[in-house]
């Protein structure tokens, strides 16, 4: 197939489940749409590379990009209204809560807890796509973990943490 | 596996808005590649213009243009010789100069700091460079030498004691060096010594014939202040270069070198305090003795002329003065020195040009320090010409000269290069790149637009 279709046919089957991570990523819809369509056009030039398997490169880039902009543009780092939804009360609260939990972390800790309980990738794969090591995989996850605890107390801990 | 977290972040990430894929994003996707690879090189092309830029100031500041060398017989003196830069290049990556005009103990920098160098200045092409002399010692009384013809530099060596080193004026001294500026190899010579050598004179008493004295060390490390300070004399030592090495003069011990002579003489200090023998050290003449009446300055040297009738020295108690001529009288008589009423004071008598002229490094006064040339003496009329001016704040002490070349024309001097610190050559090379490692990596990492 023309590496070109080849790309379009990625984006169009994983466009949702990149844009879901882009969303705990920075917490932000617009942001995520951003997100995702930068770290696909940086994908482009490397397609030929990784037309075999491109997950854990578009990955890499996201998380690395994710990283950058935060750098760049922190001060923007603030809630914006969740999107409509037609849940009771207290689920919205709960989302909401969960939301400003995942904000208040640093976003490397951020990242490190989507990967690993939202994408369940292992330590290792975590290390690689950040290009951290995979002791600071386990510190940036426990520092998480400890403050999640305290931001979110809703959460059941023992439920939530004793993996 | 799945847990309460993992099940509130799917639920949470499920709330977001589904998108259509962004438009035309493969097109897109290359122009922006093709963007950041221009990018890409527009900043390795500017960081490489700097680069050379920065390493163009420090060749330019490194080189002269000195002109082509003359054919090799063409050997002169300059008629300037400057202090040199401390960051001149050594002969290690200069090559051999070849025959020298005059070497210099002067400052030498390094990574680390700064060391006693011994700079040579071509005598075909006026050219300057450090030399690279294997051992040099650092002791501030261990001067190099220049032979009457600029063939031959000696300098004293550092090496191993066979007792505890004395380390008073660095690495313990052990012997002489001979550098060959022409080969660029050195014949070295190491006597046996239990704490190092005390330095005190080199001399050339004629082009193929090199007179050395020192003292012992008395005392090394863990010795009394005393010991380390004092110093027992040690046999006259003269080097007939066809020779592998020195030998010893007997009888001459503790003696005191009065300059260079020439002609294979060399005058040495004698028994009375005033007196000073004469020494055949190149043919089979023996010695010849002197006692000088009074009047001839220590400090000044003393030479005897081509012919062997007279002898020049600096006249007088003081120092600079002018230069005094006696006449060498037949068997072992008084002489005595007869100023020369010359128009300039003399420090110290460097030798004969011919039997009516006098080479001297005399003094040159300004209206608020002295500075120091090299002149030629007509000891008739006194009348004196200046044939090198040598480095100011030096007082010229420190500058040897090839006596042999004094007699012809000098050559107009060209200042040395200056080269940059290599220090901050390097740092600014390191800024450069890593200034542009940091434009680069902030715009490979920039979003697109």
């Amino acid at each position: 197939m023309p590496p070109r279709e080849d790309f379009e046919g990625y984006v169009a089957a994983r466009m949702p489940a990149l844009l879901r991570t882009a969303y705990l990523l920075t917490g932000h819809q617009q942001d995520a749409e951003d997100l995702v369509q930068v770290a696909l056009l940086k994908t482009v030039g490397a397609w030929r590379r990784i037309a075999g398997d491109p997950d854990a490169y578009v990955r890499q880039v996201l998380v690395n990009e994710n990283i950058s902009r935060w750098r760049r543009r922190r001060w923007r780092e603030v809630l914006e209204e969740p999107p409509e939804s037609h849940l009771p009360g207290d689920d919205i609260e709960r989302r909401m809560a969960l939301r400003s939990a995942l904000m208040s972390l640093a976003p490397k800790q951020r990242t490190v807890l989507v990967l690993r309980y939202y994408e369940g990738l292992t330590e290792r794969e975590i290390a690689d796509a950040m290009g951290i090591g995979a002791g600071t995989v386990k510190s940036h996850a426990r520092d998480a973990l400890a403050r999640l605890r305290s931001t979110a107390p809703d959460l059941d801990p023992a439920a939530t943490f004793a993996r | 596996m799945t847990t309460e977290l993992r099940d509130r972040l799917a639920d949470l990430a499920s709330t977001v808005q589904p998108a259509p894929p962004p438009a035309d994003l493969w097109n897109r996707g290359i122009r922006y590649q093709r963007r950041r690879r221009m990018g890409t090189v527009a900043i390795l092309g500017v960081t490489m213009l700097l680069l050379f830029g920065w390493g163009g100031i420090g060749w330019m500041r490194s080189s002269t243009d000195l002109g082509p060398a003359g054919p090799s017989t063409d050997l002169r003196l300059p008629d300037r010789i400057f202090t040199p830069s401390r960051w001149l290049p050594g002969t290690d990556s200069t090559g051999p100069l070849g025959p020298l005009a005059a070497v210099m103990q002067t400052d030498r920098g390094g990574w680390l700091g700064t060391t006693q160098g011994v700079a040579g200045i071509s005598a075909a092409t006026g050219a300057y460079a450090f030399l690279d002399l294997p051992d040099l010692a650092q002791h501030a009384w261990a001067h190099p030498s220049l032979s009457p013809d600029g063939r031959h530099v000696a300098y004293w060596v550092t090496g191993p004691t066979t007792d505890t080193p004395n380390r008073q004026a660095g690495e313990p001294i052990a012997g002489v060096g001979v550098y060959d500026p022409t080969t660029g190899e050195t014949r070295t010579w190491r006597t046996s010594t239990d704490h190092g050598l005390w330095p005190r004179d080199l001399a050339w008493a004629d082009a193929g014939h090199l007179v050395i004295t020192f003292n012992q060390f008395m005392g090394g490390e863990g010795d009394s202040d005393m010991a380390q300070s004092s110093g027992a004399h040690a046999p006259l030592q003269v080097w007939d270069l066809t020779q592998a090495q020195p030998a010893s003069i007997p009888g001459m011990r503790g003696t005191t070198l009065y300059g260079v002579p020439g002609g294979g003489w060399i005058p040495v200090s004698g028994e009375g305090r005033w007196g000073f023998r004469m020494i055949d050290v190149v043919g089979d003449s023996g010695e010849r003795q002197f006692t000088v009446s009074a009047d001839m300055s220590s400090g000044g040297g003393a030479s005897i002329s081509p012919d062997g009738r007279r002898i020049a020295a600096v006249y007088g108690s003081r120092n600079p003065n002018h230069i005094g001529i006696a006449v060498v009288p037949h068997g072992l008589r008084g002489i005595a020195l007869e100023p020369v009423s010359q128009d300039r004071n003399s420090w110290t008598v460097l030798g004969w040009l011919d039997e009516t002229h006098v080479i001297s490094r005399v003094a040159v006064e300004q209206p608020d320090s002295w500075l120091a040339a090299v002149a030629r003496t007509d000891i008739e009329t006194g009348k004196s010409i200046n044939l090198c001016t040598l480095p100011e704040h030096s007082g010229g002490g420190n500058v040897f000269v090839a006596v042999e070349l004094l007699g012809g024309p000098s050559r107009p001097a060209v200042a040395p290069p200056t080269p940059l610190d290599p220090r901050i050559l390097t740092a600014g090379t390191l800024l450069v790149i890593a200034a542009g490692g940091w434009l680069l990596w902030k715009w490979r990492r920039r979003a697109p637009a």
